[in-house]
């Protein structure tokens, strides 16, 4: 488990040797929380959720019970589609927008008790035309509510889209309630998605780089738990100022079919 | 042979008579003697073709006294419910008796049957089946919430011995996408109040349903003792 201090410079510049922010594989968020264009979209505000948002006080207690019951994502995560050892790889495709997503929705089916199914990142490429392309989160979410993502292997790098078709079988795995949190509010709204019981979908400008936030911890100073796509066996531990992610969007449920 | 039918009791009941003198015109008082001669007490009877030896034994073999009638092709017996063996002793030309022997039982229509048997006591072990409803989910207390998500509780649950099935929401129900195995379990909390919690035994049988407990320690003194 690599850990990461935002704060450090060296440490920083690992993190954009592993991912040149320069490659532009995630574009800032076009809505506002809250706004009518967002909820459009299916982003709901997690302030319109108050029994589920912790205060400041409680998020050393709330996380540290989450830990000894195992009701982190990570928990699941590791229980289902990316056990330890698992590498999970975009590997050069400019494609962390849908291997973080896609991540996301695995993490939320086995959290919901469903029988693990493995799916494509890879499959979402429709959603730039196949290109080799960054996108923006708030795409992959209105493709993954709508569509859905295909089964596949999670670290193809196929982009033939004869192998991907837009039929009824990628609609078993669509994604249907996400909550949107608030970018002044980031710190409250993660700790209390997470402790909710839900991963979270998120992205770092300073990065351009999107991830999944599956848990965190406090050990002398808070760890932010992230499954990454470079090829790592375990998930990186971010520290510091700028591990408070940018955009997250917790995905809480997917659909029945 | 059974308790001693009506019609029996009043053909007993002349037979005696018919042995015993009356006279109530002239007004003087006869001894008679009635059956059964005290509370508690039935009538048994038999009847032979032709005369001969009556023995009745009650449990442990126990002799019951027996009135012979018609010269001895009826016999009259009183005891307390229960099993009686009635030996008949037909005439013998050889000096060989071969009993026959019947069994009866004298019954107390009067008292209510004995209540059943308690069930045994479950087996303790269980297929655990949550059904939830996901869309209200954050409606659920924080400590409920954990019951569903703990993947600690499970392995716990797993490791006393019962099977956790899978947390299943209500909506599968509604769209039909329901698994063949699961129905059962979820036929059981049809119309229930969700969340529910349902339970099979590990081996199969019947399926009850309560609601979900509100913590892992209430879930654990429920599958410790399920109410009935």
């Amino acid at each position: 488990m690599n850990t990461y201090d935002t704060d450090n410079p060296a440490d920083v510049a690992k993190l954009l040797e592993l991912h040149p922010p320069s490659n532009y594989e995630v574009y800032p968020r076009r809505t506002r929380y809250g706004e009518p264009a967002a909820i459009k979209l299916g982003l709901e505000p997690v302030d319109a959720v108050p029994d589920v948002l912790l205060e400041p006080d409680q998020y050393e207690d709330a996380i540290a019970e989450a830990h000894q019951l195992q009701t982190l994502p990570i928990y699941h995560m590791y229980h289902t589609w990316r056990p330890k050892g698992t590498r999970y790889d975009q590997d050069g495709l400019g494609y962390c927008w849908t291997w973080s997503g896609t991540g996301c929705l695995q993490t939320c089916r086995a959290m919901e008790d469903k029988d693990h199914v493995e799916l494509a990142p890879v499959s979402m490429g429709y959603l730039v035309g196949w290109a080799n392309r960054g996108n923006y989160l708030e795409s992959f979410i209105g493709g993954a509510r709508q569509d859905g993502i295909y089964p596949g292997d999670m670290n193809s790098h196929n982009r033939n889209r004869s192998q991907w078709p837009m039929d009824s079988t990628r609609k078993k795995y669509r994604l249907d309630k996400v909550w949107d949190t608030n970018r002044s509010d980031m710190v409250r709204h993660c700790h209390s998605i997470l402790c909710y019981g839900r991963s979270l979908y998120i992205a770092y400008n300073w990065w351009s780089h999107a991830l999944e936030l599956v848990g965190i911890k406090y050990n002398g100073t808070r760890e932010w738990l992230i499954s990454n796509s470079h090829n790592e066996d375990d998930v990186i531990v971010l520290t510091g100022s700028r591990a408070v992610p940018d955009e997250a969007y917790g995905f809480i449920s997917t659909v029945q079919v | 042979m059974r308790r001693l039918p009506h019609s029996w009791a009043v053909l007993a009941a002349c037979l005696i008579c018919s042995t015993i003198p009356i006279s109530i015109a002239s007004g003087q008082s006869e001894q008679i003697d009635v059956f059964p001669s005290e509370a508690g007490k039935l009538l048994g009877a038999a009847r032979a073709q032709q005369p001969g030896g009556w023995l009745v034994l009650g449990e442990g073999f126990t002799p019951v006294a027996v009135q012979v009638l018609e010269g001895g092709a009826v016999c009259l017996f009183e005891a307390e419910a229960g099993t009686y063996a009635v030996l008949y002793f037909p005439p013998s030309t050889d000096g060989i008796f071969q009993p026959v022997v019947r069994v009866v039982e004298l019954g107390d229509d009067s008292q209510p049957p004995p209540p059943p048997p308690p069930p045994p006591p479950p087996a303790g072990k269980y297929q655990i089946v949550m059904v939830i409803d996901a869309d209200r989910l954050d409606n659920y207390p924080p400590s409920q919430r954990a019951v569903i998500n703990s993947l600690a509780l499970r392995n716990e649950l797993e490791a006393d011995g019962h099977y956790f099935y899978e947390v299943v929401d209500a909506r599968a129900i509604e769209s039909g996408s329901v698994p063949e195995k699961m129905r059962p379990f979820l036929n059981a909390v049809r119309g229930d109040e969700l969340p529910r919690l349902v339970l099979a035994p590990i081996d199969g049988g019947a399926i009850t349903d309560y609601p979900l407990p509100l913590n892992a320690d209430d879930l654990k003194a429920l599958l410790e003792n399920p109410p009935r």
